[in-house]
């Protein structure tokens, strides 16, 4: 099975390694794990895992969007971060082209109003949310509480 | 920006906002307003957001939302191409037969 982590702006501080601990466990579970983002985020994350023990492939953001949408690329789980509008507009996005079960995992200062916005606009989201900025281990343990992500995959087909 | 937008003479109706306003503004100031799926391309650039995903189209223009992930919402006024407004208002039929029929 496959995951992929779409990053947002990476001006939160959590965002990169709650990334990286997502990518440990997907990997660990057996997930092949793909991340897109923007250019900045991504960077971060490769130069966070230069040996790529958590993430092996990286794609742009648009390219990832481009191939979903012409049918050439799926995966089963998308994870959005999300700690801004904009963040959910690229999930929503991303949850109406693919097949893949839409995980969002919202943090920041606006985390609470905006975890519920997600869950009123995407249909089947899995939605995870803590008020974390600098501080990732609040998200870390709702994360850890969720256990097999492979429960999470709609279609098992 | 990228694709071919970028090299368009464009203008900035709106920036820095929500989807949401976005929506409301390409609603108010739009002479009409056709309504599209997320990835569907104008100007070979596809369209981020919640669906249904507004273009506005006037007589001299079309108006669409310009998602950044770092900047937020944006509402672009391209110059009209008829080319382009004949695959959006195809593509806003085809859109809303899908969703009736989606009930």
């Amino acid at each position: 099975m496959k995951a992929l982590l779409l990053l947002g702006c990476p001006e939160v501080p959590v965002q990169t390694g709650l990334a990286l601990y997502i990518g440990n466990t997907l990997k660990a579970q057996g997930f092949e794990v793909i991340c897109a983002g923007t250019p900045s985020a991504v960077n971060l994350m490769k130069v966070a895992d230069p040996k790529k023990a958590y993430i092996e492939t990286y794609i742009n953001i648009d390219k990832c969007i481009d191939q979903i949408a012409e049918g050439t690329f799926d995966v089963d789980l998308t994870f959005g971060f999300i700690h801004k509008d904009s963040g959910l507009q690229y999930l929503a996005t991303i949850a109406a082209l693919s097949r893949s079960t839409p995980v969002a995992v919202v943090f920041g200062r606006e985390a609470e109003p905006l975890s519920k916005e997600v869950g009123e606009s995407l249909d089947g989201v899995h939605v995870v949310w803590a008020k974390a900025v600098h501080n990732p281990l609040p998200l870390k343990k709702k994360l850890d509480k969720i256990g097999e992500w492979a429960t999470l995959v709609r279609d098992q087909s | 920006m990228a694709g071919c937008i970028e090299q368009m003479d464009y203008e900035i109706l709106l920036k820095n906002a929500t989807f949401k306003d976005t929506l409301r503004y390409i609603t108010e100031h739009a002479a009409k307003v056709y309504y599209v799926g997320p990835g569907f391309k104008v100007f070979d650039r596809r369209l981020i957001g919640l669906p249904p995903v507004p273009v506005g189209v006037g007589p001299s223009y079309i108006m669409l939302t310009y998602v950044k992930p770092c900047h937020g919402s944006f509402v672009l006024k391209l110059p009209r191409d008829e080319e382009e407004i004949a695959r959006i208002v195809a593509e806003d039929k085809k859109y809303n037969n899908k969703r009736k029929s989606k009930g």
